[in-house]
């Protein structure tokens, strides 16, 4: 798969909203095709963050860099990011293979070779078989699938992933989260996570952003064997 | 609007999307100005013809702002002033579009200063499709020019709804009551005149305290504030001993209470004040009952106050009834019980907790039944006899023999007060006071039964208000069918439907010769094109509200809610005043019709898609733009389909009220295009009680069929498991 990773910079990017400081003065970088982790208590700024690299949210100040252009002022359907929401997102009406090629169909693409090219990316959640099922009728181990697969089918630069397991029961998160690491090696993807889990941070990432009142606390390099 | 289409850049294989928007606008404004007929009526020819060799110079500069336009579109998309370019130019077609039209009348020059550009000989009449199409188009022009400014996040769709939302609201709704304030304030040939309107303004049949000081009758304004203030407070009292009964009671026939509540809306205003003369009216059946029975002499009692009053509460309890379930079921049972477990009576906890925390609610739906009962006008047109109030003063004042526009304007200056008085109330007063206890958290408590006492004055008042409605409702459906309710006549014949609605097969197919079929097709044509429209901008407007980020988000809110608040007969005078003469003449026309229906229930619309919007999580929209979607795409894809409840709901709404409305329409019919409520208030005012009926009871049943269809052609949201779907055969990976 062509996915062109790019590496995320962060040049003292701050967000406000009204008097409150959500992000304060931050910079860091994300080097192309390694997964990094934004790690802190609820209301540090980490989601805050996660959205200004989609640009669902605009920075207040400071540079967002994708692939070392300036995306600081562009918006979200402008960029090459892709997202997995929290809750997934997925669109209630419609079914999963239409879920998955919708980002291709509003792109201008039409409706058949559009739902060729999903079904590549569900089979690579393994998700084949359940293409006309609605969200509705799916467990939430696999509508966390198809918000991948819908996620992956634009081949973004960079993936990012809003708390992804916290939906899910406790057996389930080790699996997923082992099938992310799996997924963002093999295809080199670039990607950002978000998790208050300190442990869940340290299983699956190359480095750990730690955040504390809207500032970064400590960043970790880890060595995996 | 934006229309983004994708073509391969073969280096990157990254998408470029070229935007057809401006250059196709550039070309329908063209199209427009060379080859659309300019004006309305009377004179012929484009605009650039007729300043060419019709020696109206003054449509010429127009092409001005085109040409910049033109040149700010070729400029690189990375300047700075490409958008201000656009925008300057778009601004400057707009704005001398309407200086011109307004600039020069009907007989030439109205602005005299407008002389410094050039002589101007000959008047010039209303717009029409060429005008209007160029108004539009460079309101877009001008959307898209501010979009590339980078403003609305360069998102030329957004830009695009809200300034032609703004534009229309500020040219249907604003722009008519200026001209009704301005018109109080002017004499006859238009010239500022203080005295004058101080004297109409202070007017004794206005003020007057007549009814107290000696035997003549009180000012319009304290007859409005009266009636107001008791239909507000009764509705209420009503409506609140219906909805405990309802939910606080073991009441066994609870789910007919609701049936009973739908009816009102589909009933057009003045047809519960016919049947009510039907039975109190002079030769009316209860009065001459009383009279053979206890030798009670008959008598007009029920026109005026007694009538209008118990009208307005017929219909307005239900209303009131639907406001206070919601009320009470936002009151926490667990609150109750807390209550009791501290050793409460059932007296004292309905005392001390449940009537606290309903008082907002109550108080609020005080404000809102006094608002509709001042807007009123089908009530006490039909019952008020001598008992005038603002709304229908304000009518007599233009139609008729008075004819004093001056006038009108004054008492729908009055009017307008009082409303938005009560709404601006409504925000101060009750914005901060209100209890919510409805949380995310299930509550597990059952509400407290009512105490004996207040249980029993429930019964003792809604039951013998839901009997006398039903009754009521009971002579409508056979008033039609029976030869003169008017005077106790059952004898059955379908002679009324005849006169009204009669169908011939001639040898020419089918003639439509009963009387009222005219106004009954223009009704039902005129209500079908404002529904669709009404809840298209509605929604729209819901969806800019409710998920867009832009400056002035909140004022542009307010105003599109204003219309709300202005009562039908203001709207029906300031339609009048405003739109009679060019540059936008439309009185007389069936548009006006639309337009007026249209932007008085485009309120509704926004309240209900902003209700639905936030039942919608934002993550959705959100997931949408990250996969490259536009807004416009993310609307029709997205929120359309999962906005279907409130789009039903919408589309009901607005063809039942267009339906039924009578207020402003009264003022805007033409022999021409005449509406079935104006034509069944005529059959009223003749005393045609019979036809009245007989035309109503059609209505009804009319809408209640269309209501059906609308809801099986929109369908239901299909959300849920779906059955005899083959991917439920397939073996699920649980």
């Amino acid at each position: 798969m062509a996915v062109q990773a790019a590496n995320v910079v962060f040049e003292n990017v701050s967000k406000k909203f009204g008097d409150f400081t959500a992000v304060d003065s931050v910079s860091f970088t994300v080097e192309a095709g390694t997964l990094v982790t934004l790690l802190g208590p609820s209301g540090c700024g980490k989601t805050t963050t996660l959205r200004m690299i989609a640009g669902l949210d605009s920075a207040s100040g400071g540079r967002v860099l994708i692939g070392g252009k300036d995306v600081t002022r562009l918006a979200a359907s402008e960029r090459d990011v892709s997202m997995v929401f929290q809750s997934y997102a997925l669109f209630p009406h419609l079914n999963v293979i239409d879920n998955v090629a919708y980002g291709l169909q509003a792109g201008g693409m039409r409706k058949e070779p559009a739902r060729e090219q999903a079904r590549t990316k569900l089979a690579l959640v393994g998700l084949s078989e359940l293409e006309v099922r609605l969200p509705s009728e799916l467990s939430g181990g696999q509508q966390q699938r198809v918000a991948v697969a819908r996620a992956l089918v634009l081949e973004p630069q960079v993936l990012l992933f809003d708390e992804p397991l916290s939906n899910l029961d406790a057996k389930l998160r080790r699996k997923v989260r082992d099938d992310i690491r799996a997924l963002q090696q093999s295809l080199g993807l670039t990607v950002v996570y978000v998790t208050h889990d300190q442990s869940e941070a340290l299983a699956v990432s190359d480095r750990v952003i730690v955040m504390s009142n809207a500032r970064i606390a400590q960043i970790l390099s880890l060595i995996h064997i | 609007m934006a229309i983004p289409v994708p073509a391969l850049a073969a280096s990157t294989g990254r998408r470029v999307r070229f935007n057809f928007t401006i250059p196709v606008l550039l070309a329908i404004a063209a199209l427009a100005l060379l080859a659309t007929p300019w004006y309305g009526e009377r004179i012929e020819g484009s605009a650039l013809a007729l300043a060419w060799n019709g020696g109206r110079w003054w449509l010429a500069p127009t092409v001005l702002g085109w040409l910049v336009v033109l040149v700010g579109w070729r400029m690189p998309t990375d300047s700075v002033w490409r958008g201000r370019v656009i925008t300057a130019g778009a601004l400057f077609g707009l704005v001398w579009v309407l200086l011109q039209g307004f600039a020069v009348g009907m007989r030439g020059l109205d602005w005299a200063w407008f002389a410094i550009f050039g002589p101007v000989r000959d008047g010039q009449p209303g717009l029409g499709a060429g005008g209007f199409l160029t108004l539009g188009v460079f309101t877009l022009l001008l959307s898209q020019g501010i979009a590339a400014m980078g403003k609305f996040r360069g998102d030329g769709f957004i830009s695009g709804a809200v300034w032609s939302i703004g534009l229309l609201v500020g040219l249907f709704v604003f722009f008519p009551v200026a001209r009704v304030l301005v018109s109080a304030f002017t004499n006859q040939s238009g010239e500022l005149d203080l005295a004058l309107a101080w004297e109409r303004l202070t007017a004794s049949d206005i003020w007057g305290l007549g009814c107290l000081i000696s035997g003549t009758s009180c000012g319009v304004a304290w007859n409005s504030l009266l009636l107001a203030v008791l239909a507000g407070v009764l509705s209420t009292l009503l409506g609140l001993a219906f909805a405990l009964l309802a939910l606080r009671s073991g009441f066994r026939w609870r789910r007919s209470l609701q049936v009973l509540s739908i009816l009102p809306i589909i009933t057009p205003p003045f047809v519960i004040a016919l049947a009510i003369i039907v039975l109190f009216g002079r030769t009316g059946m209860v009065t001459v009952w009383l009279e053979t029975w206890f030798g009670i002499e008959p008598s007009r009692w029920i026109y005026g106050l007694p009538g209008v009053l118990i009208s307005q509460l017929l219909s307005q309890t239900p209303l009131a009834f639907l406001i206070m379930l919601g009320v009470i079921q936002g009151v926490s049972p667990t609150l109750e019980e807390a209550s009791q477990t501290l050793r409460a009576t059932h007296w004292y906890t309905f005392k001390t907790v449940t009537w606290p925390l309903l008082r907002p609610g109550v108080a609020n739906t005080c404000l809102l039944g006094f608002v509709e009962s001042l807007a009123d006008f089908g009530n006490p047109l039909v019952l008020g006899g001598n008992f005038e109030v603002l709304s229908t003063k304000i009518f007599f004042a233009v139609a008729g023999a008075q004819n004093d526009p001056g006038r009108a304007a004054i008492l729908a200056l009055i009017l307008l007060v009082f409303t938005l008085g009560a709404f601006w109330l409504q925000q101060r007063w009750l914005g901060k006071a209100s209890y919510v206890t409805v949380t995310g958290k299930g509550d597990a408590g059952l509400p407290t039964p009512l105490p004996k006492r207040v249980s029993a004055l429930c019964y003792a008042t809604a039951l013998p208000w839901a009997f006398f409605t039903a009754a009521l409702y009971l002579l409508i459906l056979i008033g039609g069918f029976v030869l003169d309710i008017g005077r106790g006549d059952f004898a059955p014949t379908l002679a009324h439907f005849r006169t009204g609605f009669l169908v011939e097969w001639g040898e020419r197919g089918v003639n439509w010769t009963g009387s009222a079929w005219d106004s009954f097709f223009t009704t039902v044509v005129v209500s079908a094109i404002a529904a669709p429209l009404t809840t298209a901008i509605g929604l729209l407007t819901a969806y800019v509200v409710a998920r867009q980020q832009f400056a002035g988000r909140r004022s542009f809110e307010f105003m599109t809610m204003l219309s709300f608040a202005i009562p039908g007969t203001v709207i029906g005078i300031a339609y009048i005043v405003a739109f009679n003469v060019p540059p936008f003449e439309l009185t007389g026309t069936g548009l006006i019709l639309v337009i007026c229906f249209v932007f008085r229930n485009m309120p509704v619309g926004v309240r209900a898609g902003m209700a639905a919007l936030s039942q919608l999580d934002k993550s959705l929209d959100e997931a949408s733009l990250t996969l490259r979607a536009g807004s416009a795409y993310t609307l029709r894809r997205i929120i359309l389909p999962l906005l279907r409840p409130a789009i039903v709901a919408t589309l009901v709404f607005s063809f039942v009220h267009a339906m039924t409305a009578v207020s402003a329409v009264i003022f805007l019919v033409s022999a021409k295009y005449n509406m079935a409520t104006a034509y069944i208030v005529g059959r009223v005012e003749v005393g045609e009680y019979a036809l009245a009926i007989a035309y109503s009871t059609l209505l009804i049943i009319f809408m209640l069929l269309v209501i059906g269809l609308i809801k099986v052609g929109v369908g239901e949201r299909k959300l849920g498991r779906r059955s005899n779907n083959p991917g439920d055969l397939l073996p699920g990976a649980h």
